[in-house]
């Protein structure tokens, strides 16, 4: 084989070797643009003026009990690998083994709650003229959370992973909150959650797993 | 708005350029990555490294070179190094990077000259197969092969002269069958 026909072949072979399917762009950008609001100081300008609050009063009721079943898959009822097998101690198997998970999501949504309805309650004073005060560390310990939660082994729902990707990127965003946030900050928070629609697609995912909840 | 207009709108803080900017150019950046790692999941991943390299960094590009050599040495080094990781933890934890060589040196697992010239490619050392795939499967000059890659461009040619020698020689005895 000579140079010119190893090169053809190579020229040739680039049309079906490895050939890339379609790029999520979408995903990727929202991606990255959490990985820049969260790096320390980093973020674009614009981001600044943004400040995603809302309120999310209603999501602390119950939180702990619906835990194990955000974390299993619908489509896979029984199976895989949070389906649980008595064990001869009489606890399920997986429960057992995912337990400590378990207790990382609760805890996790738990505080997340407790994040929003205060920041929430604090962009009401806000607005009435007060000044307030943010505290980022929280909201910076829980998009560690977060990410150690999208990074996990254990079947997330599929909503679920969508929807921590969303709150990954409404807390990078309140990471970058000034300490004192100016009123017209403020007035944009609604904004920034409605466009993610966080909230309603929160209560009806939370709904659809627990229908005892209002 | 050229890359550079873009550039300058993104150091100013503009969100919607840098958006801009990215959809120029991430396609092929993705498609690159995905050439030399062949993994969907890592491609996404080595892009996302990419492009928050390079927003975060966009102050230290002098314009010496064009946004796109320098974005896809960018570009290089995450994969280079996201590659270098894993290799690590599989051969620590498996040794599943040793049992996929063997598999690959077995001529009768690729009878077709097409498939051994897959195989062999996939073996080259990474520094004689970097330059094979950007000049002879993605089309890259070796001046912009030389800027990707950190190398002097009588390097990139000496490599895929190297790269291209060994792959003959590899398929010398495919071709001989036919």
């Amino acid at each position: 084989m000579d140079e010119r026909e190893l090169e053809q072949r190579l020229r040739k072979l680039g049309e079906e070797w490895r050939v890339a399917p379609e790029p999520p762009l979408d995903r990727m950008w929202a991606r990255i643009e959490g990985r820049i609001h969260a790096a320390p100081g980093g973020g674009w300008r614009w981001t600044r003026r943004f400040l995603p609050l809302a309120a999310m009063l209603v999501l602390g009721f119950g939180i702990g009990q619906l835990v194990p079943s955000l974390l299993r898959s619908p489509a896979e009822p029984g199976t895989g690998p949070l389906a649980s097998a008595p064990s001869p101690d009489g606890v399920p198997v997986q429960e057992a083994v995912n337990a400590p998970f378990v207790g990382v999501a609760a805890n996790y949504l738990e505080r997340v709650t407790a994040l929003l309805v205060t920041l929430a309650a604090q962009s009401a004073e806000s607005r009435r003229g007060e000044s307030v005060e943010y505290s980022t560390a929280q909201a910076r310990d829980l998009l560690v959370t977060t990410r150690l939660m999208m990074d996990a082994p254990e079947p997330l729902d599929p909503r679920l992973r969508v929807l921590l990707e969303d709150l990954e990127l409404v807390l990078a965003q309140i990471v970058q909150l000034p300490s004192r946030p100016s009123a017209p900050d403020v007035s944009l928070i609604d904004q920034a959650l409605d466009q993610r629609d966080v909230l309603p697609r929160l209560r009806v995912f939370l709904a659809e797993h627990n229908p005892s909840l209002p | 708005m050229d890359d550079k207009e873009l550039i300058a709108a993104v150091q100013a803080g503009e969100r919607e350029a840098a958006r801009r900017l990215y959809d120029r150019h991430a396609a092929r950046v993705y498609r690159l990555i995905y050439r030399m790692t062949g993994d969907a999941g890592l491609a996404e991943e080595y892009t996302q490294d990419t492009f928050v390299k390079v927003f975060n960094r966009l102050s230290q590009f002098r314009g010496d070179s064009a946004f796109t050599t320098w974005l896809h040495s960018v570009a290089m080094s995450a994969v280079l190094t996201g590659m270098r990781k894993l290799r690590r933890l599989r051969t620590r934890e498996t040794g599943l990077l040793d049992a996929e060589t063997v598999a690959a040196a077995t001529p009768d697992d690729d009878p077709h000259l097409r498939e051994r010239l897959r195989a062999e490619l996939e073996r080259l050392p990474v520094r004689l197969r970097l330059p094979v795939v950007l000049h002879d499967v993605e089309g890259f000059t070796h001046r912009e092969i030389a800027g990707i890659l950190g190398v002097p461009e009588g390097t990139s040619k000496a490599r895929l002269s190297e790269g291209r020698a060994r792959l003959r020689v590899a398929l010398a005895s495919v071709a001989a069958e036919r």
